[in-house]
C-alpha cells in the first residue's frame, strides 16, 4: 500500500510560508480564491466545518459565562459611526460606504460594519436605564467588512473576515477588568483546544484599539517565526458610553434628586483574528457631567488598526 | 485530483461519540484516499481493508505522529476518545515548546539586530517610548508587541534599545 501523493509534495513552511499556506487551502479544500473580488473569499464546506466548530467552541465558553446572542444590522448610520473621535479616525479609512440604493442617493448614508461599537452603543442607552440593568454582556458571531489597503491573504487579511464579537456593559472599573480577565481566560481555553500556542500581551498605547482605553491581544507564532494577532480583548473606558450618551439613572434619596451617571463598561471581542475585545468604563465621575454635550476629545489613544 | 466533498464520501455521524465520522467508499486506490483525507486534515483514519476484515480488527492511523495501530471492533470508539485528547495535548505541547524556544532575551541594541536577523521573537527591557518602537521597526522590521500579562515581568536593567530607564519587559516580534 504505497501512499503515493499525487501532487508535488508541499515547500517546507518554515521556508516558504506563503506557498505551502496557498497550497493548503487548495488542496484542504478549505478556500476558493477566485470569486473575483479583491479581499473576498468563498469558504468551501471543509472550512465552514471548522468555522463552525470553532464559533461553537467560542459560544459556549460565552455562554457559559453569562454572554447572550444577538445580531445587530450589517448597516451603522454615518451620524453614530462619527460619534466616537478616535474611533472615527482609525477607522475611516478602510469603511465600506452605502450612499445610493433603487437608483438615488441615500438621504442617511451608511456604512458598513468594520466592528459594532457604534451599533450597540446606541442601543445600550436604550437598554440600560439603571444600575440593575448590568453587567450586560452579548455576542454576535458574524462577518465584518474593512477595506484593506495592504496586499490581501485568505483568511489572514481579508477585507471581509469572519469573528465573534462581544459587547459587554459594566458598572464600574473593576467589573469590566475582570471581565478582561475572562475574556482571555475563554480565548486560552479555546486556543488551547484548537493546539494553538500564543503570547497575551497588553499593547503599547500607540498600538491600541480606536477609542479603547487600553487594548489585549493574543499573539500566536507562524511556522516561519512570524506573529500573527489572532485575539483582541478593549478595556473602552466610558470613550462610547459618552459620545452615545449612555445614562443610568441612580436614585438619591439623602438628597432628593435623581442624578445619571455613564454607563461603565468593558468591551468586545473578535474572535477569527480570533479576538475579543471587552469593555468597559469609567471610574466615577462627578454625576452631572454626563448630561452636558460632549466635548469632542477623547483624553488618549492615538490610533492602531484594532482587529 | 477528486474532490472530498463527492457523494461517494459518506458522512456517517456526527456520532453518539461526538465524532465526525466520514467514508470513502470510493474506487480509488488506498494511497490516493490516504494523501487526500490527510490533505483536508482527518486526525484518525480508520483503514478496513481485506486483513482487517479476516482479522476482526481495524487499523488506526494517526496523522499528527504518522503512526498505525490494531484495535479490536469492540474497542473502537473508547481508543478514538483516548486518541483525540493524545492528539490534542501533542499538537498544544508541541506548538508550546516551539513558541518557548522561539524566544531570546536582548539586552542591548546588537542583540536586537542580531535576533531580529536570526527571526527570533525578541524579550527586552523596554522605556516605553513611541520613537524608540519606530526605530526598531524601522532598522529590523520589528514591531514591539507589548507586555505579557498572563505572567507579570518587571524589567532587570535599561532599555535594550535606548538605554533609558526602562518601564516594562516587551516582546518583539515580526508581525505577518
Amino acid at each position: 500500500m504505497s501512499e503515493s501523493a499525487p501532487e508535488a509534495p508541499l515547500p517546507d513552511k518554515g521556508k516558504d510560508i506563503g506557498e505551502w499556506y496557498d497550497g493548503v487551502l487548495e488542496r484542504a479544500e478549505l478556500l476558493d480564491t477566485r470569486y473575483g473580488v479583491k479581499g473576498f473569499v468563498v469558504y468551501r464546506p471543509n472550512a465552514m466545518r471548522i468555522v463552525k466548530r470553532i464559533y461553537r467552541m467560542f459560544e459556549e465558553e460565552l455562554e457559559r459565562g453569562g454572554h447572550m446572542p444577538m445580531l445587530l444590522p450589517l448597516v451603522i448610520p454615518m451620524a453614530n459611526f462619527r460619534r466616537e473621535t478616535e474611533h472615527v479616525k482609525g477607522f475611516e479609512d478602510q469603511v465600506f460606504y452605502i450612499t445610493e440604493a433603487g437608483g438615488k442617493p441615500l438621504d442617511e448614508k451608511l456604512i458598513v460594519r468594520p466592528t459594532s461599537e457604534t451599533a450597540i452603543y446606541p442601543m445600550f442607552s436604550l437598554w440600560i436605564h439603571s444600575y440593575g440593568d448590568m453587567p450586560m454582556r452579548l455576542y454576535q458571531s458574524v462577518a465584518v467588512y474593512r477595506h484593506e489597503t495592504k496586499a490581501t491573504r485568505p483568511l489572514l487579511r481579508g477585507r471581509e473576515f469572519l469573528w465573534i464579537e462581544t459587547h459587554d456593559a459594566f458598572e464600574d472599573e473593576a467589573g469590566a477588568m475582570a471581565q478582561i480577565r475572562e475574556d482571555l481566560e475563554v480565548a486560552r481555553k479555546v486556543y488551547d483546544g484548537l493546539g494553538l500556542a500564543f503570547l497575551v500581551v497588553e499593547r503599547e498605547p500607540y498600538d491600541k484599539f480606536p477609542g479603547a482605553e487600553s487594548s489585549y491581544a493574543y499573539d500566536a507564532l507562524l511556522p516561519n517565526g512570524n506573529v500573527l494577532q489572532i485575539a483582541t480583548t478593549h478595556y473602552l473606558g466610558d470613550h462610547f458610553t459618552k459620545a452615545f450618551r449612555c445614562l443610568v439613572h441612580r436614585p438619591r434619596r439623602e438628597q432628593q434628586e435623581s442624578a445619571y451617571d455613564l454607563l461603565r463598561r468593558g468591551d468586545l471581542q473578535d474572535p477569527r483574528r480570533a479576538g475579543h475585545d471587552a469593555w468597559r468604563s469609567l471610574r466615577p465621575r462627578p454625576t452631572l457631567r454626563a448630561l452636558r454635550p460632549r466635548s469632542g476629545h477623547s483624553p488618549d489613544t492615538p490610533q492602531g488598526f484594532g482587529r | 485530483m477528486r474532490s472530498s466533498a463527492r457523494p461517494d464520501n459518506w458522512r456517517l455521524s456526527s456520532g453518539a461519540a461526538g465524532f465526525d465520522v466520514y467514508m470513502d467508499g470510493s474506487e480509488e486506490s488506498p494511497g490516493d484516499k490516504f494523501y487526500r483525507w490527510e490533505m483536508v486534515g482527518v486526525p484518525v483514519r480508520i483503514e478496513v481493508g481485506r486483513r482487517e476484515v479476516e482479522g476482526g480488527y481495524v487499523t488506526l492511523f494517526r496523522r499528527d505522529m504518522r503512526t498505525r495501530e490494531r484495535v479490536k471492533d469492540g474497542d473502537l470508539q473508547a481508543r478514538i476518545r483516548a486518541l483525540s485528547s493524545e492528539i490534542s495535548e501533542n499538537l498544544r505541547r508541541r506548538a508550546r515548546e516551539r513558541l518557548d524556544g522561539s524566544i531570546s532575551n536582548a539586552a542591548s541594541r546588537e542583540d536586537v539586530m542580531r535576533l531580529a536577523q536570526e527571526g527570533r521573537i525578541i524579550r527586552a527591557n523596554f522605556c516605553g517610548m513611541d520613537e524608540c518602537a519606530r526605530e526598531i521597526k524601522e532598522e529590523t522590521g520589528y514591531e514591539v508587541r507589548g507586555r505579557r500579562v498572563d505572567v507579570e515581568e518587571k524589567p532587570t536593567g535599561n532599555c535594550a534599545w535606548c538605554g533609558r530607564p526602562a518601564a516594562r519587559v516587551v516582546y518583539m516580534a515580526k508581525a505577518y
